[in-house]
């Protein structure tokens, strides 16, 4: 049977953009997925009869170095308006942050097109030269603005807000934009990296996403693998293992027991799920067992897709309002007592939610006529189960600002953590495949040791959301597939 | 009018500590105190007739081993007993204890969960290993990241060397725990509320944060150092109180030669042509000096006591967003006898002479911190207790007793302000909540005392009552402490220095900022 060269287990745009490279650098690519349609939780699929929404992540967006890299040209849309829904409803097109914010996005954009440096980096390692480069990057910015980013970036989002004196108006929906998928509050220490990680990755306070649904993106990706000589196969039965012999992994073991050979093998899953179903435990040290049951998941986002007859009214708001996304989060202290409910498992009373309405700029998602909103709640606990509350607390909270839109619902999907858990195989549906923290960045992505020994297992490598930087802006792929690419030109001594 | 080689703002025991190093070098020192006592937050009050009260710190535990050698405070009359348990009743009538025998704490631990008692002993090792590697980072002056000086580039790249010697593994908790919650850390190694609780609270104390808060990993951290490298190996009670060891500072510090004054507000430091010259007393009278060091905090040293026609605006915004909501809070109690606790079981009577905590449960603590975070306060608070009349009889009449508690939290924002009623009313809530686990505690006071946030605030000029100078934030922390640009304990106006907890390494009876910037004017006075 033939050995292909890399054998890429999971179609993210992470998984997809490393495919594209490696076939391109001449290896022979073969790409799995059970899934019929690419993209991992990056997808647009029906959840009623006609209607179609993003089910898994609600934005991402390719980043620019990848996309002018790959030469991609990728069907964006950014929504360039959050209108906060409260007493007074008002769409926020510019916010003024301070100069120091824009740098940190900016270090951290540099920051995430090259592999975690290991710290301390070791002595003569080949990581000084990028860590060197944005050292260089970080002091470029004079000494006051070293001391602020470096601040920033160890902040919480309540400190930031009250001294930058952002407007209180702006306070709610840039605190929403921090803690999504976090697993903490807006007082606490380090929130403020959630924000600046985000805004690096185009999906801060104004997403990204694609005008006829998210699953353009994988799509118009794996037509790029593909004309680059990359084989990719979708709905192939699972469950796929990985045979580890000696301490490698040498194949893809189908569940009819075919083996498929591979020189390398690279996983678009989260650490938890490689080294657990993918990888047998036994075939791992007892202490990596133990690194890998540390890593933080707690996903805490859910996801409520509602199917309408007609366009909901929106009192005041125009056309174009209604094509951004609408926040429900009033003020930061809100969203801390909406965590005081989430951590101890409860749902939050008043949890800040993000809504949109896609068919107002592609009516191709919905049936003639009809309309699609979807909303994602935040602080949803990844134990919790019930469903229709999620749902109750959705329309509650809209009713106000949207009297008719009850009635016009003639179906509607709840997703909770649990659900995105089992629909896309993230460990307790923690959309970013390991939660996206100060504790979890950076060399400690996706586990602490990582960069030293990017996996126990030889040829074995996590390439999704779970790696450095987290999220499915295709980095984390793109770069571990040059480096791969770069260490397999240099002959070994 | 005689004039001084330095003039020290503040006679707390950093200040002291700083007074007598730079005095032992042949500087002439004047310490200006405005209160009648010495010792700032370190001290002993007797507030009700022959009862000794700690109104600030109460234990020692982080204190320099250099400051107490190298100023030989033991000759001048520190006496520091180990405080051997801690004692932790819990709801149900149980309890747990941490015994300074270490086989003692496991059995107790074993009591409440094998797998514990088991992890207990790694995780010892591990924070200790960890707190070892960075214990010299105490002693420096934290570099600037920002700066090419060569100074600063020997420095960091001396701390880089130091983390690289670290084991991997080492480091990598390292670096976790810093950016992680006290709770999630204790999480990976533990599965008992009880054992969780009690761990807990050294990531929350001073702090205003819940233990699962991320941020708190580190103060876990920075307590724990005190536990390898304090006198005993262990948290320590001075003879006399806290105040007896600002009085054993304060004799070093007369003995080189210093002199102090107390009583002796000083309004504002003088400045002329951009250069620290003296200060001005409140009483109008100017003194002056080669070099002007404050043992005040950040805000009260720049916002009060410089005019801001003399800072950079940068750094005047930086002193104003420095964080010093404080949540903590001190009561001292007299007592007509020991209080009896529920879940004390006959026979470990002697774990009152120990540390005796109210934190049953990570969820407890992490309830009273929720309580109070939007300008409340804890309806059940977390609170670290002593009777200091059973380690030193002196600090009670015969036969009675006295009280000291460490209470957190109510929050230095209260809404509606800190008044007398409220300071009662949770004052209340405080006895309420001992009584609990000491039914009789009620009958036995005889006089009791508060300091909540605002009476620190008050009485010691802490801003926001803070007693750590500031909050323990990581953004407040190493290079950033208390501004960036402003670690080494130097200010923006030449010849005006910082020696208060503002600085690095921060709060506690530690010694170590006095000692550090004695150590840095010194060598900058040295030069031509």
């Amino acid at each position: 049977m033939k050995t292909h060269d890399a054998l890429v287990l999971g179609t993210s745009p992470n998984a997809l953009c490393a495919a594209i490279v490696l076939a391109r650098g001449g290896l022979s690519v073969l790409v799995l997925d059970t899934h019929t349609a690419p993209g991992g939780p990056v997808v647009t699929e029906p959840f009623a009869p006609g209607f179609f929404a993003d089910t898994g992540v609600p934005s991402a967006a390719i980043d620019a170095a990848v996309a002018a890299d790959l030469h991609l040209d990728l069907p964006v849309l950014r929504r360039d308006t959050v209108t906060l829904l409260g007493p007074q409803t008002v769409t926020l097109r510019d916010i003024p942050l301070p100069q120091a914010f824009h740098q940190a996005t900016d270090l951290l954009r540099a920051a995430y097109r090259t592999p975690a440096p290991s710290v301390p980096v070791p002595e003569g390692a080949s990581e000084t030269a990028s860590l060197a480069a944005l050292t260089a990057h970080l002091r470029g910015f004079g000494p006051r603005g070293v001391h602020e980013v470096l601040r920033l970036l160890l902040l919480s989002v309540r400190d930031f807000l009250h001294e930058s004196a952002i407007p209180d108006l702006y306070g709610g929906p840039l605190a929403a934009a921090s803690m999504r998928s976090r697993h903490a509050g807006p007082f606490d220490a380090g929130t403020l990296f959630g924000l600046l990680h985000n805004t690096a990755l185009e999906d801060g306070l104004f997403v990204s996403t694609a005008a006829s649904g998210i699953g353009a993106v994988p799509r118009s990706l794996a037509a790029a693998a593909r004309a680059a000589g990359a084989e990719i196969r979708l709905g192939v039965p699972g469950p796929l293992r990985v045979d580890v012999s000696d301490g490698v992994a040498r194949a893809v073991r189908l569940p009819t027991g075919d083996l498929l050979p591979a020189a390398l093998i690279l996983s678009d899953h989260d650490a938890r799920t490689t080294f657990t179903r993918l990888v047998s435990p036994a075939d791992l040290p007892p202490e990596f067992n133990s690194t890998i049951r540390h890593v933080q998941y707690r996903g805490n986002v859910a996801r409520v897709h509602l199917a309408l007859d007609r366009l909901p009214t929106f009192q005041a708001l125009s056309t174009a309002a209604l094509g951004g996304t609408l926040m429900l989060a009033p003020d930061v202290v809100s969203l801390e007592r909406a965590w005081d409910q989430a951590k101890r498992g409860a749902l939050p009373s008043q949890p800040p939610i993000e809504v949109v309405i896609p068919t107002v700029l592609d009516p191709s998602l919905a049936p003639e006529g009809k309309h699609v909103l979807s909303a994602t709640v935040q602080y949803v606990p990844h134990t919790f189960t019930d469903a229709p509350a999620v749902l109750r607390a959705v329309l509650d909270r809209l009713a106000p600002f949207a009297p008719d839109l009850a009635p016009s619902i003639v179906a509607s999907r709840v997703s909770l953590p649990r659900d995105i858990e089992s629909r896309f195989g993230l460990t307790e549906g923690q959309l970013q495949g390991g939660e996206s923290s100060l504790a979890q960045a950076f060399f400690l992505r996706p586990f602490p040791g990582s960069s030293r020994r990017p996996s126990p297992v030889e040829n074995l490598h996590l390439i999704g959301s779970a790696a450095h930087p987290a999220g499915y802006s295709g980095l984390s792929g793109w770069t571990l597939a040059r480096s791969l690419l770069s260490s397999a030109k240099t002959p070994a001594c | 009018m005689s004039r001084h080689d330095a003039i020290v703002i503040g006679a707390g025991h950093n200040g002291l500590v700083h007074a007598a190093y730079l005095a032992r070098a042949g500087k002439k020192v004047l310490v200006l105190e405005r209160r009648h006592v010495i010792g700032g937050a370190t001290v002993t009050e007797e507030i009700h007739p022959g009862f000794k009260y700690l109104t600030g710190s109460y234990l020692i535990s982080l204190l320099r081993p250099e400051v107490i050698h190298e100023l030989d405070l033991p000759r001048h009359g520190l006496e520091i007993m180990p405080l051997e348990s801690t004692f932790v009743p819990l709801p149900d009538g149980d309890y747990i204890a941490d015994w300074p025998d270490h086989d003692l704490t496991r059995e107790e631990i074993a009591r409440h969960s094998l797998r514990d008692a088991d992890a207990y002993g790694e995780y010892t090792t591990t924070m200790k290993r960890i707190a070892l590697a960075i214990k010299p980072l105490l002693d420096i002056a934290p570099p600037d990241p920002a700066s090419t000086a060569e100074r600063d580039v020997l420095a960091m790249r001396a701390i880089a060397d130091r983390l690289k010697a670290m084991p991997r593994g080492d480091f990598d908790v390292l670096a976790r725990l810093l950016a992680m919650s006290a709770a999630d850390f204790l999480d990976e190694w533990f599965e008992s509320d009880a054992i969780k609780g009690t761990r807990c609270t050294s990531g929350i104390i001073g702090t205003f944060l819940g233990p699962r808060s991320p941020g708190t990993g580190y103060v876990l951290l920075h307590h724990y150092l005190g536990e390898i490298d304090g006198v005993f190996r262990a948290w320590g009670f001075a003879r006399g109180g806290t105040g007896a060891l600002s009085q054993a500072i304060a004799s070093a510090a007369l003995a080189a030669g210093v002199e102090i004054r107390v009583s002796t507000p000083v309004e504002r430091v003088l400045v002329k042509d951009g250069v620290a010259v003296g200060v001005v007393l409140r009483n109008g009278d100017e003194l002056l000096a080669d070099r002007v060091i404050s043992n005040a905090d950040a805000r009260v040293t720049f916002l009060d006591l410089v005019e801001p026609k003399h800072l950079p605006d940068d750094f005047v915004s930086d002193i104003r967003r420095y964080r010093v909501a404080s949540p903590a809070c001190k009561v001292n109690l007299s007592l007509d006898g020991l209080p009896t606790f529920r879940s004390l079981p006959r026979g470990k009577e002697a774990l009152l002479r120990g540390s005796i905590e109210i934190a049953p449960s990570i969820d407890y603590v992490e309830r009273a911190y929720d309580d109070a975070k939007y300008g409340g306060w804890s309806t059940r608070p977390f609170m670290d207790a002593l009777i200091p009349s059973l380690l030193d009889p002196g600090m009670a009449p015969p036969g009675k007793h006295v009280m000291s508690m460490f209470v957190q939290y109510a929050s230095s924002d209260l809404e509606g302000g800190w008044t007398e009623a409220k300071r009662a009313q949770f004052l209340d809530v405080v006895i309420d909540t001992l009584a609990e686990h000491a039914p009789d505690i009620k009958s036995l006071i005889l006089h009791k005392h508060i300091n909540t946030p605002h009476d620190l605030e008050q009485t010691f000029a802490l801003s926001g009552g803070h007693i750590f100078h500031g909050e323990l934030a990581l953004h407040q922390l190493f290079f950033l402490r208390p501004a960036a640009g402003w670690s080494q304990y130097r200010t923006p106006v030449k010849n005006l220095w910082m020696c208060g907890a503002s600085t690095h390494p921060g709060g506690c009876i530690t010694g170590a900022p006095g000692r550090n910037a004695a150590r840095e004017i010194l060598r900058d006075w040295s030069r031509p």
